[in-house]
């Protein structure tokens, strides 16, 4: 099976103490892999660690090896003892697109949410924006919706619009492996379905990584689960994926456990 | 108590426009009457005054204009060290260094204006009798000690204005490959500019109105208009200052009212042509409405 995401021994620590402890984990090049557990357990520090992101947020130290497939095979993000120094972290940023729990908008019209990343990190052409924006609006199915008012403020959509535009956003800077961070927990029903159905039209052609806290959806949209608790990987199915009822059981279980320690 | 603090909080605004209204109304009741060409001109026909063709040695268009000057130089003076200062304190600083800096803003702060003007006069001084023998108070050095006096001001609102920002407009533009600087210049500093001119608007008007540090460094009662960088020059505080001080009958009393209703017209001049500037840096920045407003 090719991979997309290879996590060895990883582990990572904040100034106030450890978040992830000795982690293995491996995401295949097709189809999404799904991390859930409570809250806590280190799912969001986990794809933070995947574009380097946990740095922004304070000093950190680590210990262990991410490779990720950014296009010519599986390649180190974070320096190691030997071997090959890796990208910039900007680039690595540029090629892991992400996308967070609340729709992260930038206080920018609908347009420039897309162009303004493309003009500073690709620094492409504006005819070339103006073409990768309908593009990249028209694959997240929103270029209808919004085409009449480009120019308007984003902050001014609805939460699944502005999500499909933080989507249309990451997608626009070709990435090669796209990180979700509970893309639907802010969503109503009818948006977090359309969502949905977005990221599996998405995944034929990316690697996808989704954080979920919802068993249920966790259940529909998983190729993988991965189980978290307390930093550490509990469990992991590649086949026979578990019911929503059991994924619900297994993260009781799992806490008990932790409580009764 | 419950009822009182309340009341105390309404009170208090209502305090405030009451004493900008006394203060406005006295000073239209008492300089209003003064409001001629003849205020700015003296005789001298306006047009001619104007270019420059004819000196002014009876009106105040000399100190507007050298008050237009100064605080134009000490806003380009200061502008880029404490926009500067500030973007480093909000994005760049460790705690050490963060505390280190805003020991020396708060000193700086905290020191009156007489002393800066002093600190400028013997800067003259030990420059006449070391390396400069020819140097003298000027136009530059009221500007070089005012932009001193304003420089916390626009450090600290530049510095505030960035930290309201929400974090996750730096995590999301991280994520999506920005560099550190690109995020600052591009992003951040766009986003915190209505509170970065807030700032440079402040220090605008705090350069307008000082009288201590200028007449110790280089404002006179009669220079006639700006002749350049190192000569001296005429302020509207300074004259302000200087007839109230020196007034010999009504008329010449009422004519120092009449430069602090025009000191005041001037300040807010230059607040609305900055607030003009402000609106129309973000028009073009942001997405707008069918109403016009901004995001």
């Amino acid at each position: 099976m090719q991979l997309a995401v290879l996590v060895e021994n990883f582990s990572l620590a904040f100034a106030d103490g450890a978040i992830l402890k000795n982690i293995n984990f491996s995401a295949p090049s097709q189809g999404i892999s799904v991390l859930v557990g409570r809250s806590g357990s280190g799912k969001t520090t986990l794809l933070r660690s995947l574009n380097r992101l946990n740095e922004t947020l304070g000093d950190t130290t680590f210990s262990g090896r991410i490779r990720l497939d950014l296009g010519a095979g599986l390649e180190d993000i974070y320096p190691q003892k030997q071997g090959k120094a890796p990208r910039p972290v900007n680039e690595i940023r540029r090629l892991v697109g992400m996308v967070f729990q609340s729709p992260h908008v930038l206080p920018l019209s609908i347009a420039e949410n897309i162009a303004m990343p493309l003009r500073v990190v690709r620094k492409l052409r504006s005819d070339e924006i103006t073409e990768r924006l309908e593009q990249c609006l028209n694959r997240v199915g929103l270029w209808e919706e919004v085409k009449h008012r480009l120019d308007s403020c984003a902050e001014h959509l609805s939460g699944g619009q502005k999500q499909r535009l933080c989507l249309a956003r990451a997608l626009a800077l070709d990435p090669t492996l796209l990180l979700l961070d509970e893309p639907t927990a802010s969503l109503d029903v009818h948006a977090q379905a359309s969502i949905e159905e977005l990221l599996v039209h998405l995944s034929e052609r990316y690697p996808i990584v989704l954080v979920s806290h919802n068993p249920r959806q966790a259940s529909r949209l998983a190729r993988q689960l991965t189980v978290m608790e307390d930093g550490k990987i509990v469990e992991n199915f590649c086949q026979n994926l578990p019911t929503p009822q059991v994924i619900s059981e297994l993260l009781k279980e799992h806490n008990t456990n932790e409580l009764m320690a | 108590m419950n009822k009182l603090v309340p009341l105390l909080l309404r009170l208090a605004p209502l305090l405030l426009i009451l004493v900008c209204a006394a203060l406005l109304a006295f000073l239209l009741q008492r300089g209003l009457g003064t409001f001629s060409p003849a205020l700015l001109f003296g005789n001298v026909p306006p047009l001619k005054a104007l270019l420059g063709q004819e000196p002014v040695w009876d009106g105040l268009w000399p100190a507007c204009a050298g008050t237009l000057c100064l605080v134009l130089l000490t806003q380009a003076l200061s502008l880029i060290p404490g926009l500067g200062c500030g973007i480093y304190l909000a994005e760049y600083a460790s705690p050490n260094k963060a505390s280190i800096i805003n020991l020396s803003m708060d000193i700086l702060a905290g020191t009156p204006s007489i002393v800066m003007g002093l600190f400028g006069f013997t800067l003259i001084v030990f420059l006449r009798k070391t390396f400069l023998p020819d140097a003298n108070t000027s136009l530059l050095l009221s500007a070089a000690c005012l932009s001193l006096l304003v420089l916390p001001v626009i450090v600290s609102t530049s510095c505030e204005a960035l930290r309201a920002l929400p974090q996750e407009l730096r995590i999301t533009a991280a994520a999506l490959g920005m560099k550190k600087a690109a995020i600052v210049y591009k992003l951040l500093l766009p986003q915190a500019s209505r509170g970065i001119a807030a700032g440079l608007i402040l220090a605008l008007a705090r350069a307008g109105e000082d009288t201590a540090v200028i007449m110790l460094t280089g404002a006179v009662a009669n220079a006639g208009l700006p002749a350049g960088l190192f000569d001296k020059f005429e302020a509207l505080p300074f004259a302000i200052y200087y007839t109230c001080g020196e007034y010999q009958n009504a008329e010449e009393l009422a004519r120092g009212f009449g430069a602090a209703l025009l000191l005041l017209l001037l300040s807010v001049l230059l607040v609305l042509t900055a607030h003009f500037l402000q609106r129309r840096y973000l028009r073009h920045r942001q997405g707008y409405h069918a109403t016009g407003r901004s995001c």
